[in-house]
């Protein structure tokens, strides 16, 4: 049995709403726009700062690469779970609600873990690199300049996605804002390993994969609210 | 909402007589008061106003409304329990008055009221997440896939949920002394 709400409701609610701006552009537009910035965005940063501090774009591909098909291998799964991870986190599906909220807890816990696996378990560079002599460049053994660089590149992204679907989630906000902030630190991440060259543990785990974890507790801290309708 | 969200507010009000009754009657369920219901239904609609452009061409608007009216119910219980002095008076179950005796007679009314009360007093004492899953399969028809997408979780954790509410209703009206035929005291 359905129930008639007050008169007075209709009208309060009325003036409200036209009182109240809303926005016309709508999200799925606003997501092509925003996966069509994101990538430029981030290979322009990669570009300027690995020219600028190694002399040459994309140094973490090129310098003290141990194998090149264990490298391109790398790329390809590092390209793929930045991919996946920013599609199910702006997905809206065909309900318009997202994922559910257990899809998007895995998101948000896994992104961390698999990038470590990808690119700290497994040697892609001896770490001769860490020597100033091999590239004349001193690299921070707490990995201060990828951290840098990282979030260079997650803080605008972050901003950029969260934008892309601002008010689209009315349910699981905080986990929706979680999964964005490791989508954004995935591409941080994937921007230090194409910038880096380092082969040293602390300075991995510091430089790369710390700013993942940092980024999608600022997802799930700073972007419930902007998220909820 | 199709033509709402491309920005053709005259459709307002037609939206409005298309989602209002449900969805008021979903906001009385979920808030303890007919204060408090009618303020999470006036917000829900300001919501649903201002993330008009996020709609998904062809989801189901009702769903939506009622996942951002459960969202809305939220965040204005968090406020309240930061605020625990500020609560206002408990709800008299009574005053919702969506279930009307059909029955003219005296006694009829009489029963119907004391179902009535028996189960809105056990859906107001039941935890939020339960009582919304059965509101949402039992109330308001939606199937367990439709019902774990506006709650954001699994069908099998909303059927639970739903079960665990029918057992402790089924529960309650025994106890008031209902039986699955009528009124039946010991």
């Amino acid at each position: 049995m359905a129930m008639t709400p007050p008169e007075r409701l209709y009208a309060r609610i009325r003036a409200a709403v036209e009182a109240t701006p809303a926005a016309t552009m709508r999200t799925r537009t606003r997501i092509l726009v925003a996966l069509a910035i994101v990538p430029l965005l981030m290979i322009v940063v990669v570009s300027i700062a690995s020219e600028v501090v190694y002399g040459e774009p994309a140094a973490g591909l090129h310098i003290d690469v141990l194998s090149v098909v264990a490298m391109l291998a790398t790329v390809v799964l590092l390209a793929a779970l930045v991919v996946a991870s920013t599609f199910f986190a702006l997905w809206q599906g065909r309900t318009g609600l997202g994922i559910g909220s257990l899809s998007l807890m895995s998101i948000a816990a896994l992104v961390v873990p698999v990038y470590a696996a990808l690119t700290v378990l497994r040697p892609l560079h001896s770490g001769a690199a860490d020597d100033v002599a091999l590239t004349g460049v001193a690299i921070s053994p707490w990995g201060l300049r990828c951290l840098f660089v990282a979030t260079v590149v997650s803080v605008p992204v972050l901003a950029i996605l969260a934008a892309a679907v601002r008010r689209a989630a009315a349910v699981s906000s905080k986990l929706r804002g979680a999964a964005l902030g490791a989508a954004a630190g995935a591409w941080g991440g994937f921007a230090v390993f194409v910038f880096c060259p380092s082969g040293s543990l602390q300075h991995l785990l510091v430089g790369h994969v710390l700013p993942i974890a940092i980024f999608t507790l600022v997802g799930a801290v700073a972007l419930s609210r902007l998220l909820q309708p | 909402m199709e033509r709402y969200a491309r920005g053709e507010d005259r459709v307002f009000e037609q939206l409005y007589g298309l989602l209002a009754p449900r969805l008021y009657r979903f906001c009385m369920r979920l808030a303890p008061s007919v204060a408090e219901a009618d303020d999470c239904f006036q917000e829900t609609f300001l919501k649903l106003h201002r993330a008009r452009s996020t709609y998904v061409t062809g989801a189901n608007p009702l769903y939506w409304a009622f996942a951002i009216a459960r969202s809305v119910y939220l965040s204005r219980l968090r406020y309240w329990r930061r605020r625990p002095e500020q609560l206002g008076a408990a709800r008299d179950v009574a005053e919702a008055g969506d279930m009307q005796a059909h029955e003219t007679t005296p006694e009829a009314e009489v029963a119907a009221e004391h179902l009535h009360e028996t189960l809105a007093s056990e859906l107001s004492r039941m935890s939020e997440k339960n009582r919304v899953a059965y509101v949402l399969l039992k109330e308001e028809h939606l199937s367990a896939r439709e019902a774990a997408a506006v709650l954001g979780t699994t069908v099998e954790v909303v059927k639970q949920r739903a079960h665990r509410a029918y057992q402790s209703l089924r529960t309650a009206l025994s106890t008031a002394g209902w039986s699955e035929h009528g009124n039946d005291p010991a």
